[in-house]
């Protein structure tokens, strides 16, 4: 499939996922099955940010809960603690994981192969503790009651409706930020560094700083959805940000198509909304989630974008062919 | 002409296994040198230390008037060092023009925020990047194979779109690790008239390989390693009758048979 092509079946992907996205809450009456559609967007937000890590740079990153709790607990301890406007404490949040992936990735990221992972799991496990333990600050098990709502231009985001929208329409942003960035020379680095190391340095790319550069944006990404998964809530506490939380950051990724921004987000959503609707199983619903995940794994490693794009190729090739006896029996 | 490439008493030592040893080596400007000798010589550590990929044991480099001793492999790349890989390193899940994109990054001039956000300088030399990038795809003779996924290219093409990946960073030498290895006589042949067209461009080529016709017909000037060390140096015609080269490919009984029945 040419680059044409893929960016085009991108494209539709995204739009009918957007689409669905914000025309899902006229048919959604009830508060639960909102917050899962909410939750489904900050996900989606969560996973683009692993992408850049896992996706683009092929480093494995099993610790996104801890940024999104870090992201959440800056947020809201500026402005619940320290009385700070939304959008100054939502920025703050971004700059301290963003330093926090700095820290963690420079000294990880020069090294090759899998140390990332070993090291995203360790911190996965002491940044919980860290929240949970030090009660002076992040007030310990209790979490942070009362985190505000955002209000922009006069409108105040307190309906949980317009809430969603927010998160939407900050999620297509994302989206599109990340998409450029995919497309730019960096981008094309990146691909570089996760397909061939040493060949990339060969040409001239400084692998560590590509690989950190895009660690930095995961962590940003994972503030952004932090933040609104705080000010959602309005509530925070340390038993929201567990190793399962990161896992499964990482299944959506790899269920919805490892390396593609649409990717991202069309497993995040399935894997949330489907998370949900498979509830009613009570224990079984895991088994049933795990089988979905392996059974799509196993079938195509490019998850659900790999599915679409080999059902697009394979009717391209059709019409390409119907198209080549026409023209033989004219 | 003047020196581009100076290494002197360069030796590389991996864990007891002495792999270079006191090695120097001049390249000038603009020629065309090829590196032999036989299996485990040490051209290809040569050419891995020369490029950065690991540091020598002792020993200087001076590329380009300046010592590249100490400098990662892609500081040198920025100052006019490119290579290509013995064993095809092609980037699995690009197309073919993506490899000549991605090569260009670091003459890339516009910022992160240039090129992220929409920006008149960002479109500006991306399709600059893309003009170049089918130039010199047309210079390999690849441009109707722009589109095509590297690793569906043929083996020969391959080879050849290493060296453009090579050429795309806009090199003053480069080296080219074994081009010829499972060419075919005809692909050969128009390798050579490649890199005879590269050197009109006034790059310097550094050449190992194995394939003695190739390398007879092209080289200005051959270098011939053995053991880590170098034995012999000099114009293909002389290196081609240098009892202790022959020795080195033919060990030594063969070599002094062939001398016997030459009498």
């Amino acid at each position: 499939m040419t680059e044409a092509r893929k960016r085009e079946l991108e494209r539709t992907v995204s739009i009918i996922v957007f689409v669905l996205l914000t025309l899902a809450p006229i048919f959604v009456r009830s508060q639960y099955p909102f917050f899962v559609l909410c939750l489904a967007v900050i996900n989606g937000i969560a996973v683009m940010g692993l992408n850049f890590i896992f996706g683009f740079a092929g480093q494995l990153h099993m610790g996104v809960a801890a940024f999104l709790g870090i992201g959440s607990y800056a947020f809201s301890l500026a402005a619940v603690k320290y009385g700070w406007n939304w959008w100054a404490a939502a920025i703050l949040s971004i700059i301290v994981v963003g330093i926090f992936s700095l820290f963690l990735g420079f000294p990880t990221l020069r090294l090759k192969r899998y140390y990332l992972a070993i090291m995203t799991i360790g911190f996965q496990e002491i940044t919980r503790s860290v929240l949970m333990n030090w009660s002076s600050f992040t007030g310990g098990v209790f979490g942070i009651q009362n985190i505000p709502r955002p209000s922009l231009f006069g409108l105040q985001f307190t309906d949980n409706r317009l809430f969603y929208y927010l998160a939407l329409i900050l999620s297509i942003l994302l989206y599109l930020l990340a998409i450029r960035i995919e497309r730019s020379r960096f981008g094309r680095a990146l691909r570089a560094v996760r397909d061939d190391e040493l060949a990339a340095e060969a040409m001239g790319m400084n692998s560590t700083f590509l690989k950190v550069f895009a660690f930095i944006w995961c962590g940003a990404y994972s503030a952004v959805a932090g933040t609104l998964y705080a000010s959602f809530q309005q509530y925070v506490s340390p038993e929201l940000y567990t190793s399962a939380y990161s896992f499964s950051f990482v299944s959506m990724l790899v269920f919805g198509g490892i390396g593609s921004v649409p990717g991202a987000v069309l497993g995040a959503t399935a894997l949330t909304v489907l998370m949900e609707l498979l509830r009613f199983m009570k224990q079984w619903y895991l088994v049933i989630y795990a089988a979905a995940i392996i059974v799509i794994i196993v079938y195509e490693p490019y998850g659900l974008m790999g599915i679409l794009t080999r059902m697009r190729t394979k009717r391209l090739a059709a019409a390409e062919l119907s198209e080549g006896a026409r023209d033989a029996s004219l | 002409m003047g020196t581009i490439l100076e290494v002197s008493r360069v030796s590389k030592n991996f864990e007891g296994v002495q792999a270079l040893t006191n090695l120097d080596l001049s390249v000038s400007e603009g020629e065309i040198r090829a590196i032999i000798g036989p299996n485990g010589s040490g051209k290809t550590t040569l050419i891995n230390v020369i490029t950065g990929i690991f540091p020598p044991s002792s020993g200087r480099i001076i590329f380009n008037g300046e010592d590249v001793t100490n400098f990662p492999a892609h500081h040198r790349v920025r100052r006019g060092m490119a290579r290509t890989f013995q064993n095809l390193r092609l980037f699995p899940t690009m197309s073919v023009i993506e490899h000549i994109l991605a090569a260009q990054y670091i003459h890339a001039k516009v910022g992160l925020f240039g090129t992220i956000l929409p920006s008149k300088e960002g479109s500006l030399e991306e399709a600059q990047m893309y003009e170049r990038a089918m130039e010199i795809l047309s210079f390999v003779d690849l441009a109707d194979r722009a589109a095509m996924p590297a690793v569906s290219l043929p083996y020969g093409q391959r080879r050849v779109l290493e060296i453009a990946r090579a050429l795309a960073a806009d090199p003053k030498i480069v080296f080219l690790d074994e081009p010829a290895a499972g060419l075919s006589a005809d692909e050969i042949n128009s390798l050579e008239k490649l890199l005879r067209r590269i050197q009109e461009r006034g790059i310097t080529i550094c050449l190992v390989e194995h394939r003695m016709m190739l390398v007879m017909s092209v080289a200005e000037k051959i270098t011939v390693l053995n053991y880590g060390e170098k034995i012999a140096e000099g114009p293909p015609e002389k290196i081609k009758d240098d009892p202790e080269v022959i020795e080195a490919y033919l060990g030594r009984e063969l070599a002094s048979e062939l001398d016997k029945s030459g009498e």
